[in-house]
């Protein structure tokens, strides 16, 4: 069983997000493999890279709309995704400098963690809020 | 009095008056043998010698997660020196970042195994209070 599973609760009724969202569990999918299977630093920091990239481009997605809507609870949401994202850039840019050792399943851990407590909060709000606006 | 200081990420501090050693975090991003040198040696070591009795982790300004590595000194011999020396008290004041706090959440699991109680409290002068009313 792959150690994050998409289900419609995730879901907050936007395409294109819930689309995004899904590519991230399957990266984080890849990582935790990656790991657990021990593979090369190659490939664990390719995968990594990927992560952030598309972590970033997930996220300036989310603030473009915020920006289009006029979201009232823009930075406080945006402040979310700035942590998220400094911290997995400190994982990938560690790993590649050599500075630290892969990520641990731990941090695999924090990051599923994260990302479902996001989804579930602060995403589900932000669909509700575009849903209201005809935006699915 | 300061103890000991990390740029960027730590600084230690003793108050001599509750008796308790104050570390304030303004990042998780730390190796395991800085953290070791900071908290277990001079922390533990000037906490030992004026007969310290708690701990205060101020991680208001903290972000992202401690390294595995850190985790597991944490948890295997930090708290469990913290025991032998006599802290009793291990106080938490949250950072605003939650992939800060699931770092938290998951090495202070390992206190009440090791005897030490947990409270969480919103700043460092309410710590203090605390300190001063549960003597």
């Amino acid at each position: 069983m792959p150690f994050m599973v998409w289900n419609d609760r995730l879901s907050i009724n936007v395409s294109a997000i819930d689309d995004d969202h899904r590519r991230m569990i399957e990266t984080i999918n890849e990582l935790y493999d990656a790991i657990r299977g021990d593979y090369s630093k190659d490939v664990l920091g390719g995968i990594l890279h990927r992560l952030v990239d598309y972590t970033q481009y997930h996220f300036e997605r989310e603030e473009n709309l915020f920006s289009q809507t006029a979201y009232p609870t823009a930075s406080e949401h945006s402040r979310e995704h700035a942590d998220a994202t400094a911290w997995i850039r400190q994982m990938r840019d560690d790993y590649a400098g050599c500075t630290a050792a892969a990520p641990s399943l731990k941090m695999i851990s924090f990051l599923k963690d994260w990302l479902f407590d996001h989804i579930l909060g602060s995403d589900h709000r932000f669909g509700e809020f575009l849903n209201s606006r005809g935006v699915h | 009095m300061k103890i000991a200081e990390v740029p960027g990420a730590l600084l230690v501090e003793w108050n001599d008056e509750v008796k308790a050693t104050i570390d304030t975090w303004s990042s998780y991003r730390i190796s395991q043998s800085q953290f070791r040198e900071a908290i277990l040696e001079k922390g533990v070591s000037n906490a030992k010698a004026h007969g310290g009795r708690a701990w205060i982790m101020d991680a208001t300004k903290a972000k992202g997660a401690f390294s595995q590595e850190v985790h597991n000194l944490i948890e295997n011999e930090v708290f469990k020196t913290f025991a032998t020396i006599g802290v009793k008290y291990f106080l938490t004041v949250k950072s605003t970042s939650a992939i800060t706090n699931m770092s938290i959440r998951s090495y202070t699991a390992h206190l009440g195994p090791c005897g030490i109680q947990m409270v969480e409290v919103p700043d460092v002068d309410k710590a203090i209070s605390w300190l001063k009313a549960n003597p």
